[in-house]
């Protein structure tokens, strides 16, 4: 399949190329931009790219906290955020499935409680409290 | 596993799965041949098992690797089997060399930026948590939901009741967009599962693959049919678009819909040029795969398949078989739409409103709006590169030069699948939020078809010429000529 390129002045230009790539990668500036995007010097880490600025951490240690059952409730307390509340709904159907959310904490068996003004929204008690971060805590809950 | 071993794992499986479906068409051929079909097996595999594993969710299975096992381990069998019992031919082409060094060398260079892009590219996956919310907000968690809980529609069923409100923002606590397919929610979910926990890179990890399966199913389909010398450097020009690649970082359906649909009107074309029942094959799995991506999937689909009917209506007794395996294909959505029905997820985009003169009229504005947002990126060579322009400069050359009207196919590609998402845009009461939110994304599946029709494009234009076909061999310094031996 090898065309009438001799293998030496082939393989020659192979070498060429690839240092003409790597000479692009290190380049600075706008040269290397390209080769930067899509190789990702800055690596991310395996969290989600969040909108709003998301404990991380946080939301892991919660999703291990809550029991593995789809019969679990939980209900998201935050300040009233709209990036902040979207982006928590969405961390929490990705942590805390099989548990399911619920709009309301009287329906709730846990809250999490993220950066609220208050550490638990009125009608329910703490049963039990983990602190997750600062003003970030997991509570289950029992209704008042 | 960890992020990479579990990546690999997965898709190695998958490509292993491929390859037994294979068989009927690979038996008794070379290492090399079954080596230059990796791609296609891949493809196969990641089409097949999670479309087989989203026929099943409906009846409440989850959709864990107990699942994945058992399908996979199904399909790879039934392939086997049916390998033994049936024969279909793959008619796998050799190229001729390059003519001369000069085309030698556009070869060689070509070969290496493909190589080059798709190697800094998997890397990069692997590096890269997806930029675009919905992968992590919506698609990954249906896949863990459904391997969790199965399809439950308390997190799919629209209800008004489960909202919470933010600020003034209303946030729902079903899935949003549950009309889409389940397709990619479900490899997502694999590929976690294969990872050993919840990380992002792996669905980066996952779209290189894809991207890689891509560029070695396009190559071997078009393989010793079109010339080396503009096959690679039009693979190259398709990959190397900086919106390609970036949306292969961005985690979202729209780049597996695109490859997938590529693939299956290119096979409908094998299928119509060369009667090939392989190809015809092959377009009911990428087709059927194409359907279970994104909701938009089967209107692309019937839309670009009527494009394609009409530029070969001369051989209008091969559109019947084409047309009823797209007919198979889109069948194997059925669950999952009776599904919808029966829990009344109905699809964001709204026929009534699409059909309603008086709707329309109110709306114009969004008319305007998507006419201008969807054309700029169609045209952008800044995101595209030369893709669109060379297809439609390619088509009215080959146009003026046969005057057959096929030559216009991958431009009718592109200006009816940017008519289709205007009407869409426009008759859609998010029309305006969606438009600068994915505008972006709409054009990737018509770009992405056109660009892969380019090489035949060029190749048609090139033998018209000069006479001569990409099986031609050129004259060796020592004098001998000859055909390509076709294996």
């Amino acid at each position: 399949m090898l065309g009438p390129l001799p293998l030496r002045l082939r393989l020659g230009l192979v070498a060429l190329l690839t240092l003409a790539t790597v000479a692009v990668a290190l380049a600075p500036g706008r040269l290397s931009a390209p080769i930067r995007r899509v190789a990702n010097y800055r690596a991310d880490t395996r969290d989600p790219i969040y909108n709003a600025p998301i404990n991380a951490r946080a939301i892991r240690r919660a999703g291990a906290l809550l029991p593995d059952s789809r019969r679990v409730t939980y209900y998201i307390h935050t300040r009233p955020a709209p990036q902040l509340g979207h982006d928590l709904i969405g961390a929490g159907l990705l942590f805390f499935l099989p548990a399911v959310p619920v709009p309301s904490p009287r329906e709730a068996q846990w809250i999490l409680s993220y950066e609220a003004p208050t550490r638990l929204p009125k009608g329910v008690r703490a049963d039990r409290a983990y602190t997750l971060g600062k003003r970030i805590y997991l509570i289950r809950v029992r209704q008042a | 596993m960890g992020l990479v071993p579990g990546v690999v794992a997965l898709n190695v499986l998958l490509a292993a799965v491929g390859y037994c479906v294979l068989y009927a068409a690979l038996r008794g051929r070379s290492v090399m041949t079954y080596a230059s079909y990796a791609g296609v097996a891949l493809l196969l595999g990641a089409g097949l098992v999670p479309l087989v594993l989203s026929m099943l969710a409906p009846t409440g299975l989850h959709l864990g690797l107990p699942a994945f096992a058992v399908v996979a381990a199904v399909l790879a069998a039934a392939g086997l089997a049916a390998g033994r019992v049936y024969r279909l031919d793959a008619d796998p082409r050799r190229a001729a060399p390059p003519a001369g060094r000069l085309e030698d060398a556009v070869v060689t260079v070509a070969a290496f930026g493909i190589v080059a892009i798709l190697g800094i590219a998997l890397v990069g996956a692997f590096r890269s948590s997806p930029w675009l919310d919905d992968t992590w907000y919506f698609w990954l968690p249906k896949g863990r939901a459904l391997d969790l809980v199965g399809l439950d529609p308390r997190l799919w069923t629209p209800n008004p009741r489960l909202h919470m409100l933010f600020g003034n923002d209303h946030e729902s606590l079903w899935f949003i967009r549950p009309d889409n397919p389940l397709w990619w929610s479900i490899l997502l979910n694999l590929d976690m599962r294969f990872v050993g926990s919840i990380d992002m890179r792996a669905v980066n990890g996952e779209l290189a693959f894809l991207m890689i399966g891509f560029v070695g199913t396009a190559a071997r389909l078009l393989w010793g049919r079109v010339r080396l010398s503009i096959l690679l450097p039009a693979l190259l020009l398709l990959l190397s678009a900086p919106e390609f690649l970036r949306q292969t970082q961005g985690g979202d359906a729209d780049i597996p819909l695109a490859i997938y649909l590529a693939l299956a009107i290119l096979c409908a074309v094998g299928w119509l040029a060369l009667r090939s029942r392989f190809a015809l094959a092959l377009f009911v799995v990428f087709a059927a795969t194409a359907a279970a991506i994104k909701s938009e999937g089967v209107l692309e689909l019937v839309l670009d398949l009527a494009i394609v009917s009409v530029a070969a209506w001369r051989v209008r007794r091969a559109l019947l078989p084409l047309w009823g395996a797209a007919v198979v294909a889109i069948g194997t959505g059925i669950p999952w739409y009776v599904w919808r029905s029966v829990h009344d997820v109905s699809n964001v985009f709204s026929l009534r409103n699409a059909l309603s003169p008086s709707y329309l009229r109110q709306h114009t504005d969004l008319l305007h709006g998507g006419l201008r947002i969807l054309g700029d990126h169609l045209t952008s060579i800044r995101e595209w590169s030369l893709i669109v322009p060379l297809a439609i400069l390619l088509g009215l050359l080959g146009l003026v030069r046969e005057r057959r009207v096929a030559w216009l196919a991958p431009a009718a590609f592109l200006g009816f699948g940017y008519v289709f998402f205007v009407w869409i845009s426009w008759a859609d009461p998010d029309g305006a939020f969606r438009l600068v939110a994915s505008a972006y994304r709409y054009v990737t599946p018509p770009i992405v078809l056109a660009g892969v029709f380019l090489p035949l494009l060029a190749e048609r234009l090139v033998t018209g010429v000069t006479g001569r076909t990409p099986t031609d061999r050129p004259v060796g310094s020592d004098g001998r000529t000859g055909k390509a031996r076709a294996s």
